[in-house]
């Protein structure tokens, strides 16, 4: 059997722009004598995170990844300044004897480079409210879900996630680590998404649930979309980021008849920990004991968390309160069901709104396709409720209000509406900075 | 391009999402609770559509009853 991965096999590729990496030339690029790397890195594209990302992991160097999506006042809040960004660190390089030796060093505890197994990767929390808060992990920390053997050798994975958020990354190296490919797919239409799962014969997805609902389409069911098909060549569809939602799950198997479909538990402060299939999540055995529930809040060990600069909020006598809402279905192993995840409550004059609630029936509306409903300060009640929603086609307002009028309180009525292209998840401090 | 808005104008948006008619005119003595029917969320929704459009919190310095103390506060360069 030949070693996997070969030098010629792609690592990353867009088959819209025609870019590609393969693994001979990351390769290539850490085996020269001295290596020239960035410490504080803002991609162009997805394909320069990648080999960024994987030339700190094998040369033992630590990383900041700055997401393109940030303003300039949101990059200089967190340290990325134009000088930073500029800046470059000549490493001794690391010659490996092909590529499945490069890709087998790291997970046997090899670094090399300046500080051996000194890999430390820093990100930026999309947080609900205010400007990003910056983490930092090791490898144990991101590769905690990292499935390896040789049944994983020809999976080829569709890359649904920004490549400098720590889903992104998370499926980077799972791709890595068992020498397949990764198709990129984020930032691309739904029609180009479908045609490449086929094309390019991608067999593992993960993304979040908004982007499977965009996927599959506004219409409710999916029946009048003429793009449907089965694509029976995924194997695994993981949803990670948001609550998901049941009747999602079951169009995803309609669409996905060959799938295992799974949810992640995962947040920016501590990778991911949980999986789920169904709604039920549990506790694997080696974090047994490390995850309790106290007063219907889901709490996890705090030395599962990355370092936060200036230390962690919400940590209490060791214990990170996730502020996620969670019903107990059992013990031993700990099971749950998520009721609400750690969003802010909007308190609307004196009414406490959940904005999953009301994003959950604006769901249901025919033609939306993602909400997002967030509190905006207001010198009258406090906060107001305000959605952002994709819609196609957009709906008439007046009929959309009748609805929710009938279905929520009237506190929980968003009274600003507002039809966008794209919803940048988490960044209200970007949206509301006009 | 859509016609700049106008006091009328937001009160008439917040009206329509009430489901309620639009008034025609908008005289200062209008008490916006008792004559309009404005609670205190229909409130709410006009300073935030106001601050949209005008840039001024009209709660800020205190409460506001009339048309015309709304009016007073939002920029005097409008026509």
């Amino acid at each position: 059997m030949k070693a996997r991965p070969a030098d010629s096999d792609c690592l990353w590729r867009d088959p819209l722009s025609g870019a590609r990496v393969t693994y001979g030339e990351l390769r290539a690029s850490v085996g020269v004598g001295m290596v020239e790397l960035r410490p504080w890195l803002r991609p162009a594209n997805p394909g320069e995170a990648v080999l960024g990302l994987l030339s700190a992991l094998l040369l033992g160097c630590e990383l900041t990844l700055v997401d393109v999506d940030f303003s300039a006042e949101e990059a200089a809040s967190v340290g990325a300044t134009a000088e930073r960004l500029a800046e470059q660190v000549r490493v001794p390089g690391r010659c490996f004897e092909d590529a499945a030796a490069m890709v087998a060093a790291p997970r046997r505890g090899e670094g090399g480079g300046v500080s051996p197994g000194g890999f430390k990767l820093t990100l930026f929390t999309s947080g609900s409210t205010g400007l990003p808060k910056q983490v930092t992990h090791g490898l144990a920390g991101l590769s905690r879900m990292v499935r390896l053997g040789e049944r994983h050798g020809a999976d080829v994975w569709g890359m649904a996630y920004n490549a400098t958020h720590i889903a992104g990354v998370q499926v980077i190296l799972q791709a890595f680590f068992n020498g397949n490919a990764l198709v990129q797919l984020f930032g691309h239409g739904s029609a180009a998404v479908w045609r490449m799962i086929e094309a390019e014969g991608i067999t593992h997805l993960s993304a979040t649930p908004s982007f499977y609902r965009l996927l599959l389409g506004a219409t409710a069911g999916g029946e009048h979309d003429t793009t449907l098909v089965e694509a029976r060549g995924v194997r695994a569809v993981t949803l990670g980021g948001e609550r998901c939602d049941e009747g999602l799950r079951a169009r995803l198997a309609a669409r996905f008849p060959e799938a295992r479909i799974r949810n992640v538990y995962a947040s920016t402060e501590a990778g991911s920990l949980f999986v789920a299939e169904g709604e039920v999540f549990s506790v694997s055995p080696e974090l047994a004991g490390r995850v309790r529930i106290v007063d219907g809040e889901l709490q996890v060990a705090a030395d599962l968390l990355g370092d936060f600069a200036g230390g962690a909020q919400s940590v209490t006598d060791g214990w990170y309160r996730t502020g996620d809402t969670v019903e107990r279905v059992g013990d031993e192993p700990l099971r749950w069901r998520i009721l609400s995840r750690e969003r802010d409550w909007v308190n609307v004059g004196g009414h406490k709104v959940n904005p999953g609630e009301v994003e959950a029936v604006l769901l249901a509306y025919p033609g939306v396709i993602e909400a997002r409903v967030y509190g905006r300060a207001n010198s009258v009640l406090g906060q107001i409720l305000v959605a952002e929603l994709v819609a196609s086609p957009v709906p008439d307002e007046a009929e959309l209000r009748a609805f929710l009028s009938g279905r929520l309180q009237p506190a929980k009525v968003p009274r600003l509406i507002k039809f966008v292209g794209r919803i940048a998840r988490g960044r209200t401090g970007k949206q509301l900075g006009a | 391009m859509k016609p700049a808005p106008t006091l009328l104008s937001v009160v008439n948006q917040v009206l329509a999402n009430k489901r309620r008619p639009a008034i025609a005119a908008l005289p200062p003595e209008t008490r916006l609770r008792e004559e309009l029917g404005f609670d205190s969320l229909d409130m709410a929704e006009l300073t935030v559509r106001l601050e949209e459009a005008f840039g001024v919190d009209i709660f800020a310095a205190g409460v506001v009853r009339t048309a015309g103390e709304v009016e007073a506060r939002l920029p005097a360069a409008q026509p």
